[in-house]
């Protein structure tokens, strides 16, 4: 039993120790939320990549992001940070808002293919 | 600022209220047992509120979302022991509506907490919050009784059984989705795209949401925590009743 629990808790552990750093190597895209606006509204993330998305609020009130399409949904608390992971996305657009402030907190998430990045630049 | 309110409300607090009706749908669940359970839970939520800022910021900004999984958790267990109610020992049917009460309740309560609150100290006027409030709330009483009703009049025990753990498996479900944000979880492609029948932005969206975990993009994870959620339950039933009929066993059960 007593093995049993020492490799179960240095599987969690392992689990958690591994999981993290590959995080962090993701690519990050950061929306600040000032008066109840996203700032920038629109953001460009790559196609068929994981791509780590932090809100900051700078509001005095907390905020709560939702997007259908994205499938997340997360509370930014004020003056604090969050961070929600999306994709691999389809090229398209993914609209999110903020749901205690739905009239003024709109954004959206451009994904753009690889030839889609060429052609613009 | 009403209908967002209203809403909010619905989306938040619908699974408590279809929670309480299809427990007081269960035999030996009074009215009594769940109204203590809910005062608690209203404490507990009250007393958590103040530290969920605190608590978001843990594991790199994803505390909110692992303290809702280990709640959903948590309601999953609570089902597991309910599965098991029909033997003799009410010592487990009560631990089950306990850790349903918790698991479902205060995860979904605090969601509307935060906002409750959050606009009742920014405005001077909470006239319209307020009266959203009380709408959402007699929205959610209907619906709760209609679906009680239906229950305790229309069908029998054993689909009264089969729907509260679809049901609770539909919330479990959600461990994936709050996973998956947190990158705990692979993100694979959806399995399917049935947002032109019924969009989760519509209203047949939530309820269905809410009564049985409809995802118009469901990922392989949330329909593989969706289906555990849902067999492990059953097959206790299953297991429990057939040891049932053994007379010897069933001190085990």
């Amino acid at each position: 039993m007593t093995t049993y629990f020492k490799s179960s808790l240095a599987f969690v552990f392992g689990f958690f120790a591994c999981h993290i750093p590959s995080a962090w190597a993701l690519p990050e895209v950061v929306v600040e939320i000032k008066s109840h606006l996203f700032y920038p509204q629109e953001v460009t993330v790559p196609a068929g990549q994981k791509v780590k998305l932090t809100f900051i609020n700078f509001d005095s009130t907390p905020e709560e992001i939702d997007s259908f399409s994205l499938n997340r949904e997360k509370v930014i608390f004020a003056n604090s940070r969050g961070t929600i992971f999306i994709g691999p996305l389809t090229p398209g657009e993914y609209p999110f808002f903020g749901e205690f402030h739905p009239n003024t907190a709109v954004g959206k998430v451009v994904v753009k293919s690889a030839e889609d990045n060429q052609y613009a630049h | 600022m009403l209908i967002n309110t209203v809403v909010l409300f619905l989306r938040d607090t619908l699974p408590i209220f279809l929670l309480i009706s299809v427990l007081l749908a269960l035999p030996r669940v009074s009215a009594v047992n769940i109204l203590w359970r809910l005062f608690a839970l209203v404490f507990i939520a009250l007393l958590t509120y103040p530290k969920l800022g605190l608590v978001s910021e843990f594991y790199e900004g994803a505390g909110f979302e692992l303290f809702k999984t280990l709640l959903f958790f948590v309601a999953w267990i609570g089902m597991c022991f309910l599965a098991s109610y029909g033997t003799s020992n009410s010592s487990l049917l009560s631990i089950g509506v306990s850790l349903l009460v918790l698991g479902i309740g205060l995860p979904n309560s605090l969601h509307f907490l935060v906002y409750f609150i959050s606009e009742l100290t920014r405005n001077s006027d909470s006239t319209l919050l307020l009266l959203g409030t009380t709408i959402g709330l007699g929205i959610s009483i209907s619906i709760a009784i209609l679906l009680n009703i239906f229950l305790t009049h229309f069908v029998n025990l054993k689909v009264t059984q089969c729907f509260i753990s679809v049901f609770v498996a539909a919330q479990a479900a959600n461990i994936a989705l709050l996973l998956e944000q947190t990158d705990t979880f692979p993100s694979p492609n959806k399995l399917w795209d049935s947002s032109d029948i019924v969009s989760d932005n519509s209203e047949y969206g939530h309820l269905l949401n809410a009564l049985v975990g409809y995802e118009a993009t469901p990922s392989i994870s949330y329909i593989v925590v969706f289906l555990i959620a849902l067999i492990v339950p059953n097959l206790i039933t299953f297991l429990c009743t057939r040891q049932r009929s053994t007379p010897l066993m069933e001190a085990a059960c």
